[in-house]
């Protein structure tokens, strides 16, 4: 209480009346498009590069070089150099390390390399992580260290790769779908997991409920270490919830009671999430937002403070901020909220079974991107949705969360990263989610930078918008 | 990856086919099946030939993808009239049906009752424009928003017209 009324008092003196970002606390509060992000930001999709085959991600290095990394859904990773050229060879090309053929699965159009992160001492130790569907491993999602050679920083060839690979997870996938994706390095040096529920739909595994599975979880482990495949982070919520201990009975509270958990996973960070293929890291608060992608009506963007973890974000007990399964409108139901909600969320077309369609602000998959302080923005959270082409904003002001749709394009959007100077960058496919004939078929996508509509260099190729 | 359901709803990505902002279903615009002689009422003309638009801004359509492809007569009959040639041709269904199997069925389902994308088998439209011939063939060729692509990438205008004959005899089917 002391807290709050010394934040109040502070904000008064201020002149202002601003709200700590927080997860809302009612359904209410969850954001939904309509609402005006703090200086109604204009922006832009600037075009950096293109030709890129089923682009997956992007990242850069931190070590100062300006380069972009694009990953493609074969498994190959791209450079994009400070003045968009596009590096024709690939910097790691993992359809090329295995003798067999790739090592990469692409059965299926969520399946291939989604993510690389670079270490936080990249300039100092050459690491570099990615996280893929293995072909060997039937899909299974395989998380892996590699070096970069200093004598060859633009190209690992493919017996460097094989040579320096260090595997530091595997994630059993029973499905080919919902495999999450993104890893990213929090402002904590630690990386950061998205892993989805595993598949099929409904989580037939209860997977987002369940500490005992990495499935349906955000992750958290320690990857400074050479002696094993990973740490686990003391101050991970579940660190230390399996070691052995004496049952004490008595003198115990229910809710002391309620916290043993000894079959819990050291590595998970938050769970209940359903496939959060993106999530980023606000470069200036470190504040995290997770894109988890929805089911049937709903689609969610998840807020988390920085370092607060633990949180249970509801899937498959609630889509969004609605209970799940949806069998009708619910405002007519009711049910109990599980976990914690997210920050704002928007319709599929039907908004529950049965509703009118409806296809003004709707989408079918959230796509983050990542938050933007630049260009009239102050920790805007960017995302986009894979269907509808939409681009969404999401930031608080003293009412609360505002989500704001800032345009629609004819951009299949599927993920989104930052360059060196924390501009965000989106990465656009052309593929089908069904019956897709394979990952190098599909007419290519394009990288583009987000910029305030002021700021766009005269001659640049924008991303064309609906009126 | 990316979209991640195994059943989407129907129209799930009627929102790809929705450039009008805040437009409804029950607010779009409705046509009677003709599929022989379709008037293009609302197609401009300049030069003798149809004003094409770019389905997401209504911009000037830009025929940039496959540049290299031959315009067949029948295209630049298209191009001329706004009325496809195609229309009720039996082999000009019959492969448009294998394109439409190879390039739209995943979205649109085989009686283009639509899942990822709208139906196609009844007379609501999402653009205004699309109740025309032109209309469909602009946003098959130059695409509209987000997963709907631009599918003059993946066919040459001549499928593409064939492809809008097979898709006329869904409608007719239903």
């Amino acid at each position: 209480m002391f807290k709050l009324i010394a934040t109040c008092t502070t904000a008064m003196l201020l002149g202002t009346t601003v709200l700590a970002q927080e997860a809302p606390m009612t359904v209410d509060q969850v954001a939904r498009p309509g609402g005006t992000i703090p200086g109604n930001p204009e922006i832009q999709l600037v075009q950096v590069a293109s030709g890129f085959l089923d682009p997956t991600n992007v990242a850069n290095a931190g070590d100062g070089s300006g380069r972009i990394f694009v990953t493609e859904r074969a498994g190959r990773i791209k450079i994009v150099d400070k003045d968009g050229n596009v590096q024709e060879d690939p910097f790691l090309d993992l359809t090329a390390i295995n003798p067999l053929g790739s090592d990469v699965q692409t059965g299926f159009v969520e399946q291939g390399l989604y993510s690389v992160a670079f270490d936080p001492k990249y300039s100092e130790n050459g690491h570099f992580y990615v996280h893929y569907a293995s072909l060997p491993f039937n899909g299974d999602g395989m998380i892996v260290r590699f070096t970069v050679d200093p004598a060859s920083p633009d190209v690992v060839s493919p017996e460097r790769t094989n040579e320096t690979a260090k595997v530091i997870m595997r994630i059993e996938q029973p499905w080919y779908n919902h495999n999450g994706g993104q890893i990213e390095f929090g402002p904590d040096g630690m990386l950061y997991i998205g892993s989805g529920d595993g598949g099929w739909e409904g989580d037939p595994y209860e997977a987002g409920q369940d500490l005992t599975t990495r499935l349906g979880k955000i992750l958290r482990i320690d990857v400074n270490t050479e002696d094993a495949p990973y740490k686990i982070p003391a101050d991970n919520p579940y660190a230390g919830a399996s070691s052995e201990r004496l049952m004490q009975l008595f003198g115990i509270t229910e809710e002391q009671f309620s916290q043993i958990k000894t079959r819990s996973l050291p590595e998970i960070w938050s769970y209940g999430v359903r496939n959060p293929y993106e999530f980023s890291f606000d470069p200036k608060s470190g504040d995290m937002y997770i894109a988890d992608v929805g089911q049937n009506h709903w689609e969610e963007i998840i807020y988390e403070k920085a370092g607060d973890g633990g949180h249970n974000y509801g899937w498959p007990r609630m889509e969004a901020a609605f209970c799940h399964p949806m069998i009708g409108d619910p405002a007519e139901s009711e049910c109990s909220i599980v976990g914690t909600l997210p920050a704002a969320m928007y319709p599929h077309n039907t908004a529950f079974p049965g509703a009118p369609e409806d296809t003004t602000s709707a989408g079918c998959s959230v796509q983050g991107f990542g938050v933007a302080n630049y260009g009239g923005m102050d920790g805007v959270y960017l995302a986009g949705d894979w269907c509808s082409g939409r681009v969404f904003g999401l930031a608080s002001d003293a009412a609360g969360w505002q989500f704001q749709e800032l345009m629609q394009t004819g951009m299949q959007f599927t993920a989104g990263g930052y360059d060196e100077e924390d501009n965000v960058l989106i990465v656009n496919a052309n593929n089908f989610y069904l019956a897709d004939q394979g990952p190098d078929t599909n007419p290519p996508g394009s990288l583009w930078r987000v910029m305030a509509a002021s700021d766009v260099p005269e001659g640049a190729t924008l991303a064309k918008q609906a009126k | 990856m990316y979209p991640n359901r195994y059943l989407v709803p129907a129209a799930m990505i009627a929102a790809a086919l929705t450039f009008t902002a805040g437009k409804t279903l029950a607010e779009s615009h409705s046509a009677s099946v003709d599929t022989t002689a379709e008037a293009p009422a609302d197609v401009e003309f300049a030069d003798g030939k149809v004003v094409f638009r770019a389905a997401l801004d209504d911009a000037p359509l830009v025929f940039e993808h496959r540049t290299e492809q031959t315009l067949t007569p029948q295209v630049e009959e298209f191009h001329t009239t706004g009325v496809n040639p195609y229309s009720g041709d039996a082999d000009a269904i019959e492969a448009g049906g294998k394109s439409y199997k190879k390039l739209c069925q995943s979205c649109h389902l085989k009686d283009g009752a639509g899942r990822i994308g709208p139906s196609l088998n009844d007379n609501n439209w999402e653009r205004d424009r699309t109740h025309t011939e032109v209309g469909r063939f602009e946003i098959i060729y130059g695409g509209g928003a987000g997963a709907m692509q631009a599918f003059g990438q993946r066919a040459d205008q001549d499928d593409i017209l064939k492809i809008m004959a097979f898709i006329d005899t869904l409608r007719l089917e239903k």
